[in-house]
């Protein structure tokens, strides 16, 4: 095991322990959420419920924000939703130059929106649903992932065939460590960072995913998916392939 | 629902050369192609020459009962040879019987003493084979079928190498292999299907994709993705995967 964990620091990024990043949810904006989105892309973030930012916030705009305005405030700001109740709410990206004045609503102030840029707005909104017991029970339950460990140096029973829940926590940036392969990964990717290359949840949401453990394989991939670069590898004695959530029929 | 899924385990698990899931039409009766066949119902189906016989049932000569083999019922009454094959054309009738057992051109028939819904031959065309898939040019892999799986092609034991395959459009999926697995595909999954399932084509679009022969894998998860169900499976000999090409 330690000469894996040997062999696996030479192929990958520092092993860097940094502590988990506290996500505050209500503080991202477009570009937070996307960095690629463009005008006409539509994307959504789920607000938790939350409070009045402890300062002032620089926001633009009025209806249509700024993007670097961040989108549960500015959700406050349009009357969408509120402190105490959360949402989830839609945007579409725009762009443009014509001047948006600054108001006063719902207790927020935002400034005039004058810069040529990305804007966005608002198009649609639904409560926010809190996890459910049952699914915080699985939370608790899984094997506790962090962004920084290979999957087998993931301190449980890895034998090929096993079934594995992993619950990786909400992180902000790119994964301190990253996987090697594209749909089958090799054991020395951090099962988080997987994720997100596979595309099972966004990084500043965190997820529950279920693995199978796998033997040894002769080769992985590299690609560039869900804004998540993989890396190439050899034969390697472990990999792992993540149980997919079934898709919603059409 | 679990006793069948355990059946199917242990029955795939022991067989060794498992069979692409192709249809023998010569095995088709009336009623297995339409189970509200009714009198004056008329059908066609298709019988492609072969060298060997496993002969279905047979109840009739001329006149037919509806659980008989049509195929072979036309081969009983001299509508077709087996070096030529045929696509037979039939009609319901409510026969009052009796159907007459005969041994005629090499096959023998039993008889049945009561009225049934019965069928007889109208017409037989010529048989013409389907043509292979071709590649489009430009593209550098082989034409597979939908039904295609690392083990028909005889490249599911070759772990560590790689293929491009391509799988032309199709317009009926119903004789294609399913793809059994998510990602990690087993060795007797139908390529294209998995490709399909893995979002990488449509059935509509076909297109060219490249796999990763795997060795055994203790077990693989089907799931519904892009409108495909995938199957479940244990221990299997051979996997395999997709090799990216592209971004999502």
């Amino acid at each position: 095991m330690l000469r894996a964990l040997l062999l696996a620091s030479a192929l990958l990024p520092a092993f860097t322990p940094a502590a988990t990043a506290q996500v505050n949810i209500w503080r991202l904006n477009p570009v937070n959420v996307n960095l690629q989105d463009r005008p006409g892309d539509t994307n959504f973030l789920v607000c938790p419920p939350g409070e009045p930012p402890s300062r002032l916030l620089s926001m633009d705009g009025t209806g249509t924000y700024g993007s670097a305005s961040a989108i549960s405030y500015a959700a406050v700001h349009d009357g969408l939703i509120t402190y105490n109740q959360g949402g989830r709410v839609e945007y579409e990206i725009l762009y443009g130059d014509d001047p948006i004045p600054g108001s006063t609503q719902n207790g927020l102030t935002t400034n005039d929106l004058t810069w040529e840029g990305f804007r966005y707005t608002f198009i649609g909104v639904t409560p926010y649903i809190p996890p459910t017991e049952t699914e915080l029970a699985a939370q608790a339950a899984a094997v506790q992932g962090d962004w920084t460990v290979p999957m087998d140096g993931l301190n449980v029973d890895v034998t090929p065939g096993t079934e594995l829940s992993v619950y990786c926590p909400p992180n902000i940036g790119f994964p301190d460590r990253g996987a090697a392969g594209t749909d089958l990964y090799s054991g020395e990717s951090n099962v988080c960072a997987a994720a997100i290359h596979r595309g099972l949840f966004r990084i500043f949401e965190g997820g529950l995913v279920s693995l199978i453990a796998l033997g040894p394989q002769p080769q992985f991939f590299a690609s560039h998916r869900n804004r998540q670069h993989s890396f190439n590898g050899g034969p390697y004695p472990s990999s792992f392939v993540f149980i997919l959530p079934d898709e919603e029929s059409p | 629902m679990r006793p069948l899924t355990l059946c199917f385990l242990a029955l795939s698990a022991i067989q060794t050369t498992p069979a692409a899931a192709q249809v023998d039409t010569w095995l088709l009766t009336p009623l297995a192609l339409d189970i509200n066949a009714a009198d004056g119902d008329t059908g066609t189906v298709e019988c492609p020459p072969r060298d060997t016989f496993i002969p279905g049932p047979l109840i009739g000569t001329g006149t037919y009962t509806v659980s008989s083999t049509i195929c072979y019922a036309g081969l009983h009454f001299g509508w077709l040879t087996a070096d030529a094959g045929a696509v037979l054309t039939y009609r319901l009738v409510d026969w009052p019987g009796p159907f007459e057992a005969s041994t005629q051109n090499g096959l023998t028939s039993t008889g049945w003493e009561n009225g049934e819904l019965a069928f007889q031959i109208t017409a037989a065309a010529a048989y013409v084979p389907p043509a292979p898939p071709t590649v489009p040019d430009g593209i550098d892999a082989s034409a597979i079928t939908w039904a295609d799986t690392p083990e028909t092609l005889f490249v599911a034991l070759l772990e560590g190498e790689d293929f491009a395959y391509y799988c032309p459009p199709t317009a009926d999926r119903s004789l294609s292999t399913p793809a059994i697995g998510s990602d990690l595909y087993a060795g007797r999954s139908g390529i294209c299907n998995a490709a399909a399932h893995r979002g990488l084509l449509t059935a509509e679009t076909g297109g060219a994709v490249s796999i990763l022969i795997l060795g055994e894998q203790p077990r693989f998860v089907g799931s519904n993705r892009n409108g495909i169900r995938s199957g479940n499976e244990g221990i299997w000999s051979s996997g395999f995967v997709f090799i990216p090409e592209t971004e999502e």
